[in-house]
């Protein structure tokens, strides 16, 4: 069986992953509204429960590199002084 | 053996059903139902917050977990002056803050709060302002102007340390009366975006950038006591431009970056080493951070790099848990 189970939900704020679903299941948000959930039948359900989409890993991280090269992008259009401010955002690999 | 009773002065007590999770919190007790015995500690873990109406990182943050402000940042692609309340559910826009800057240092609560220096697309500033609930006002400026001039305290007695004039971390501190900034100690190793824990007199700086070389953070900590700094407990890693709450002896530090990425991890501190705690639900760094002074079981933070709106709170809640002997 899968370790993980991953999908696209949008964060609607307070509410949307709890003090308790952190204690029953793996839970980590990525760019791109991407989310690793922990495969068991409480991660499942949250998901379905945010209207999430699963996804499959490949699919996934394709959309998690897509967006931080959207913001690789972004950062290398700002000027020389606004980059010493920030480093460039760095690519994500998921569990 | 000794018994229970011999260490404790009483006997486990014997329960069909579990007393609440809060109620339990610290006993011990023999459930005859399931014929296990429990208890009830408290357990931290993030979860989400309510969502910013503005995106955006490096924001100011100050207040408490459920009277939150944010103020100003970096948006989607240039600064932003826009600054929300938190109510512990939902955000609110309130009076912009009087300059578009980010990086800012900042101390207080939301009725009582402190902003200072910061980056803006001018170059760093030195400006303060107070905020009352309601509105912002000029106060007196920092002798030195730079973006990530940590700090802690309250809108009338903050410290400030470290931070950025000019792409090479320093070790200047400062303190502030109320009206205005006085030199202060310096830390004993220059560092920029340190944690912002603590009093004027009882602070704690945490990791920071040390140097201009982009990776160059560090694990190290320094304490304060009124009238100096003196070495804590390293960090369990180097770190910077992380979140921050909590006391000297009671901190919270979590996400921020060694240099490129971000982490997700957080570290609880006792005043003497760095315990891990629950990682936060998304890796964050340059996020805003409340609950600088208060304790760090209820911290706060919001805004990521690149910017989002992200929110999440830290609590920690009582939870039945069955004894097991491994």
């Amino acid at each position: 069986m899968e370790l993980f189970i991953y999908g696209t939900a949008t964060n609607t704020g307070k509410g949307f992953f709890t003090h308790a679903d952190r204690q029953n299941f793996y839970l980590s948000g990525h760019p791109a509204d991407v989310w690793v959930v922990g495969n068991n039948e409480k991660g499942a359900l949250w998901l379905a429960e945010k209207n999430g989409v699963e996804k499959t890993k490949t699919e996934a991280q394709a959309l998690v590199t897509a967006e931080v090269e959207a913001a690789q992008a972004a950062w290398d259009l700002l000027s020389e002084a606004e980059q010493s401010m920030s480093h460039r955002p760095t690519q994500i690999t998921l569990p | 053996m000794t018994t229970y009773k011999e260490i404790f002065g009483k006997y486990v007590r014997s329960v069909g059903s579990d007393p609440s999770a809060a109620v339990g919190e610290g006993e011990i007790w023999y459930n005859t139902s399931s014929n296990t015995f429990k208890t009830s500690i408290g357990v931290g873990a993030w979860s989400s917050g309510g969502v910013l109406n503005t995106a955006r990182r490096d924001p100011a943050g100050f207040g408490l977990q459920t009277a939150t402000v944010c103020a100003a940042g970096y948006g989607a692609s240039t600064y932003t002056n826009a600054s929300e309340e938190y109510n512990g559910s939902s955000w609110t826009s309130v009076t912009n803050y009087p300059g578009s800057y980010a990086s800012m240092g900042s101390s207080g609560t939301l009725t009582a709060g402190l902003v200072w220096g910061g980056n803006s697309a001018g170059g760093p500033i030195n400006v303060t302002n107070e905020y009352n609930g309601t509105s912002w006002s000029p106060s007196g400026n920092l002798g030195t102007a730079g973006g990530d001039r940590s700090g802690c305290g309250t809108q009338t007695a903050s410290l400030c340390y470290g931070g950025d004039p000019d792409g090479t971390p320093i070790t200047t501190a400062e303190s502030y009366n109320g009206s205005a900034w006085t030199s202060s100690t310096a830390l004993s190793t220059a560092r920029r975006a340190a944690s912002e824990i603590g009093t004027q007199t009882a602070a704690l700086a945490a990791g920071g950038k040390t140097t201009p070389v982009p990776t160059a953070s560090t694990n190290t900590t320094e304490e304060w006591n009124g009238s100096s700094w003196t070495a804590g407990g390293n960090l369990p890693a180097p770190n910077f431009l992380f979140g921050s709450a909590g006391i000297q002896t009671e901190g919270l530090v979590f996400g921020g970056t060694p240099g490129p990425g971000a982490y997700s991890t957080s570290s609880a501190y006792d005043g003497t080493s760095w315990s891990s705690r629950d990682s936060l639900g998304t890796a964050t760094t340059r996020q805003g951070s409340g609950a600088s002074a208060s304790p760090a079981s209820a911290a706060i933070q919001f805004g990521n790099n690149p910017a989002t709106t992200a929110t999440e709170e830290y609590s920690v809640v009582s939870t039945v848990q069955t004894l097991t002997t491994s």
